[in-house]
């Protein structure tokens, strides 16, 4: 039964098989997150539904409310749970607010404008809204003592019969024919559902505020579905600076352990992708430097056999567990730092320069002996290890003579907020976690520039440096390209350095002491805690088929810019 | 000058400073894990100190010196660890408790007591105290009990049963083989014990152990379906735009961020496939989860998505170092395709495969995020691999190495014992992976001699 023929066959369908399925693995894991991240973008809609037998708890009386307001001049509203406001016809308004049981007056004034035509407050939240003559709903909060003024809602037709809640951050605006829903926070019309032009008289919600039913009395209504099940991102919060019910001023809001007043989650990822960029833009400013450097003596100038040395060594690093660079970061690198600041700026300046003077001796020396200035040998590491000396003892002396002892109370003086978990602390140790990938491709693509195009160049009389930059660095230069691009991605996407070191707070803004949250960090630390299914989860998952986008993009390039440097070699 | 400019030294010298610096600070940190690991372990002797004129000298360890800058002057401070003692109510006076204390220079004493002793509790206590001669109190108190007297800071005799106590020595009277002993014997002790005192002291025994199943699971899942793929990719796959995207697919799942993978193995694997098959097979024990909550299994899977492209990437490799005569050879002596691929190709390719199992076993070694999401706890009450059927228990959660670490050095509350605690598992979990490492490399070094042999 087992002919050869057979096995043969067999073994190219099972190793096919499992060949494409490496490719399917990939397309699940992104079609499964944009499956689940779809949601989150469906706009809001309402949807005719056949009558139901079942209890509609909240009702509300179109007339009443214009009757009322139109009649006596004056409207009480309430959400619902401990906040009630008492609204004249000119605008003026009382604000109270239960206190233990009973009911205490908190604000009262006059709101900025004269007339009204309908107002709410919405269930739950201190949020006062009030539709003027002129198609706009005024918005309004309590904080406090303080009425806080939110930017209005425009409103596509001037008559409004109602406004009507749905939820603490939702209303409906009735005009004559229709319906309209917006989002109270971010004042975008989420939909509209049309009418007939019987006037309304009753509008009705379930409990769980899923369905509604309309009423125009004498025994005909209609029952509707709202379909709306993201209402923390439907505005279109993610990317938008949001005035939310609380704060002072608009702003990029990450906050998802919701304060006890209120309801809904605040998610802009905006902090978060700050954050993300941020530490990876402080990361790769340490580590690109040093990296290329580094691999481009270790292939240009080391002989054979230290450069299989440092390479192996490099190799062995890159797998270093980011979770001892982490700990390492946060536990002695950023006690130190606060420490000794002075010495780390000291330190960035004076290693460098004492460097360039050494060098400058160096070759000066060697000229007069008559003699080639290539390989300085010891004398370098003597001079790095001068220049680390002379920092480690100018530090103290200079932190006395310019910032009166303490460059920290100094920097507290100017304003500068510093926190011990910073972006440098950062920089420095994702830059370690970094340097060993981009150090190996640079290494690799410079290493293998064609001997004939540099023996070329050195034959018509270059010096080894003349024919690194003037030839083998521009032709390599794609590679190199390809390496840094490969260590942004990993700084992109790496976790653990980012949940011991930054702090966590999320924070905008590219402040080299200040700390940020990561979207890296957020994931790993939210999503165990995140209900299945709710807008959390998804903007988590949304955050990481980002990050996921986004290292795909650059994976791409690196592979792209790898295969184009291949070719280039291959030609030469 | 100009010359000086032109010929490129100063590039020169930044360049192998920058590759002195990039290897230096490496070594540096390497070196630091390994010295502060071992500190750990190794028996300090015990320093008294005073804390105030009249009062009695008590024992305590040295933890480091502390250079305070407050004011302008530096002031230096010891910290000093003075031990678990023996119950919160024997504490004179509620200023004294606490086992770490910051302590100025004099109120440290010079002579260091021969017999000051530090004894080890088997619930992961450590007491320093005065080794009392046990005879002596014998005969005041008349009874003759197995254990050990010692006397606590300003307190009466008191005796130890000999049951409770896990190890003891004398630290400022051992000599430096004796020290080596004591050294071996709490690294032992280190790797072999559960954690005891919520995480604080004791061994790793239970992280290690989860670590090495995870892996191991991992490495069964993954080595087949890596080695296939590579394969398929080197042997059977014909040049076209598909294979292309495979290839792309393969080097694109390399460069996915490890978080991104946990996140996907917890939505998908964990609720997605877990709540399933919990609804099929284990539909009496719902509302509680058995596969639909991370545990062993989704971790294994996960990482072994996560370490297919090493595998991948280093059996092809292999598979390409192997020169083509071999195969043509093996063709035309009329073998078929497959016989060629598993009897001739597959044999010479083992080492390059096992180079890449161990590089993916030492990048799953060394993950922690992912695994933060997938299956791994603070605290695993049992093991994953006990003699209870099935044996294996692939929806246990587990505890991890690198997550170990994490958390004993972030969420416990003394943060001075963590310290040194963190080390030493740091030092276990890098000398793990460097080895795996080190081991893989020199594998594969073996192997491209072998090769350029043939050639």
């Amino acid at each position: 039964m087992w002919t050869r023929q057979s096995r043969d066959c067999f073994s190219r369908w099972l190793v096919t098989l499992v060949g494409y399925s490496v490719l399917l693995a990939f397309a699940i894991i992104f079609v499964f997150l944009v499956w689940q991240v779809w949601p989150l973008f469906q706009p809001a809609s309402i949807s005719a539904q056949s009558a139901a037998e079942s209890s509609m708890p909240y009702s509300y009386q179109v007339e009443a409310q214009r009757r009322q307001s139109g009649s006596s001049g004056l409207l009480w509203l309430d959400n619902g749970l401990d906040e009630r406001v008492q609204l004249h016809a000119d605008g003026r308004f009382r604000w109270y607010q239960r206190l233990d049981g009973d009911w205490q007056l908190s604000l009262q004034g006059q709101l900025a404008l004269s007339s009204w035509q309908a107002a709410v407050l919405l269930p739950g939240s201190r949020t006062l809204l009030v539709a003027d003559q002129e198609a706009l709903v005024h918005s309004w909060f309590r904080l406090h003592q303080q009425l806080i003024d939110r930017p209005g809602i425009p409103l596509h037709q001037s008559e409004v019969l109602a406004l009507i809640p749905l939820s603490a951050d939702t209303f409906f605006s009735l005009h004559p024919e229709v319906l309209h829903w917006h989002h109270a926070t971010t004042g975008k019309r989420l939909t509209e559902l049309r009418l007939s032009d019987q006037p309304l008289q009753q509008l009705q919600l379930s409990a769980d505020r899923q369905r509604m039913r309309l009423d125009w009395g004498a025994g005909q209504s209609k029952d509707y579905q709202l379909h709306w099940q993201h209402p923390a991102v439907a505005g279109g919060q993610l990317w938008s600076k949001v005035h939310y019910e609380g704060r002072r001023e608009a702003a990029y809001v990450w906050q998802t352990a919701a304060a006890a007043d209120d309801s809904s989650p605040r998610l802009s990822l905006v902090p978060l992708t700050s954050g993300t960029l941020k530490a990876a833009a402080y990361a790769m400013l340490f580590a690109t430097p040093l990296a290329i450097l580094a691999a481009v003596f270790t292939a240009f100038y080391l002989p054979e056999r230290w450069r299989h040395r440092a390479r192996a060594t490099m190799e062995m690093l890159e797998s270093m567990p980011t979770v001892i660079l982490g700990f390492i970061a946060a536990f002695l690198l950023a006690p130190w730092l606060e420490q000794q600041l002075m010495l780390f700026f000291v330190l960035l300046v004076l290693v460098p320069a004492v460097l360039l003077v050494c060098s400058g001796l160096w070759f000066h020396w060697r000229q007069r002996q008559q003699k080639q200035a290539e390989q300085p040998g010891a004398v370098l590491v003597l001079s790095l290890v001068a220049g680390i000396l002379t920092a480690f003892m100018l530090a103290p002396v200079l932190e006395h003579a310019w910032f009166d002892g303490s460059l920290l109370l100094w920097l507290a003086g100017q304003g500068i907020d510093y926190q011990q978990r910073n972006a440098l602390i950062i920089g420095m140790a994702m830059g370690l976690a970094v340097i060993p990938s981009i150090f190996s491709l640079t290494e690799e693509v410079v290493f293998q520039v064609p001997a004939s195009l540099t023996q070329g160049v050195l034959a018509l009389g270059a010096s080894r440096w003349q024919t690194l930059s003037s030839m083998v660095l521009p032709v390599a230069a794609p590679g190199i390209l390809a390496a840094i691009l490969l260590g942004l991605g990993r700084a992109l996407g790496e976790t653990m350095i980012l949940i011991m070191a930054t702090g966590n707070t999320p924070l905008l803004g590219f402040d080299p002491f200040e700390g940020m949250r990561t979207l890296t960090a957020s994931l790993a630390l939210e999503m165990p805690e995140a209900a299945v299914g709710s807008s959390h989860f998804k903007v988590l998952l949304l955050a990481a088929l980002l990050l996921l986008v986004l290292t795909f993009l650059i994976n791409t390039l690196v592979s792209l810019l790898r295969l184009r440097i291949r070719q280039r070699y291959q030609q030469l | 000058m100009r010359q000086w400019w032109q010929q490129g030294s100063p590039w020169v010298w930044l360049s192998a400073s920058a590759l002195l610096l990039c290897l230096g600070l490496f070594m540096a940190l390497l070196g630091l894990i390994a010295v502060k690991g071992m500190q750990h372990f190794w028996p300090a002797p015990l320093v008294q100190f005073q804390l105030s004129e009249q009062g009695k000298p008590q024992l305590g360890r040295l933890v480091r010196q502390i250079s305070d800058r407050s004011e302008a002057a530096t002031n230096r401070l010891w910290l000093l660890d003075r031990g678990d003692g023996l119950s919160k109510e024997n504490a004179e006076s509620p200023a004294s408790s606490g086992r770490y204390l910051l302590l100025e220079a004099q109120q440290l004493l010079p002579e260091r007591p021969s017999n000051a002793v530090l004894v080890q509790l088997h619930d992961g206590r450590t007491l320093y105290g005065t080794m009392l001669d046990a005879a002596e109190v014998w005969q005041s108190q008349e009874q003759a009990e197995t254990g050990l007297w010692l006397e606590l800071a300003s307190q009466r005799p008191v005796l130890l049963p000999a049951e409770d106590i896990r190890a003891y020595w004398l630290p400022n009277q051992l000599s430096l083989w004796q020290r080596g002993v004591v050294f071996c014997q709490e690294w032992r002790h280190f790797l072999t014990a559960a954690p005891s005192q919520n995480q604080s002291a004791g061994g790793i025994f239970p992280a290690i152990f989860g670590t090495l199943v995870m892996v191991l699971l991992m490495a069964v899942l993954v080595t087949p379906f890596g080695i296939l793929a590579a394969i398929y990719l080197h042997e059977y796959a014909p040049k076209n735009w598909l294979t292309q995207l495979i290839r792309t697919s393969v080097y694109n799942l390399a460069g996915i961020p490890s978080v991104v993978m946990g996140i996907f193995g917890l939505a998908f694997f964990v609720y997605v496939l877990g709540g399933s098959l919990d609804r099929l097979f284990y539909a009496d024990q719902l509302p509680a989860p058995t596969f639909g909550t991370p545990g062993l299994f989704w971790a294994a899977l996960t990482l072994a998505l996560l370490t297919l492209p090493v595998v991948i990437v280093a059996t092809e490799e292999g598979l390409s170092r192997l020169p083509q005569a071999q195969r043509l050879g093996s063709f035309a002596l009329g073998a078929t395709q497959a016989e060629t691929i598993w009897k001739v190709v597959v044999p010479q390719a083992a080492p390059a495969m096992l180079t890449g199992l161990i590089l993916a076993i030492a990048r799953a070694a060394g993950e922690v995020a992912p695994l933060m999401l997938v299956g791994v706890v603070k605290s695993a009450p049992q093991l994953p691999v006990d003699m209870q059927f099935p044996f294996i228990h692939l929806e246990r959660k587990f505890m991890h190495l690198g997550y170990h670490l994490y958390d004993v050095g972030f969420q416990s509350p003394d943060a001075e014992v963590a310290m040194s605690l963190v080390y030493a598992i740091g030092l276990v979990l890098l000398t793990l992976i460097l080895l795996l490492n080190l081991s893989a490399f020199l594998l594969r070094q073996r192997l491209r001699r072998k090769y350029r042999l043939i050639d």
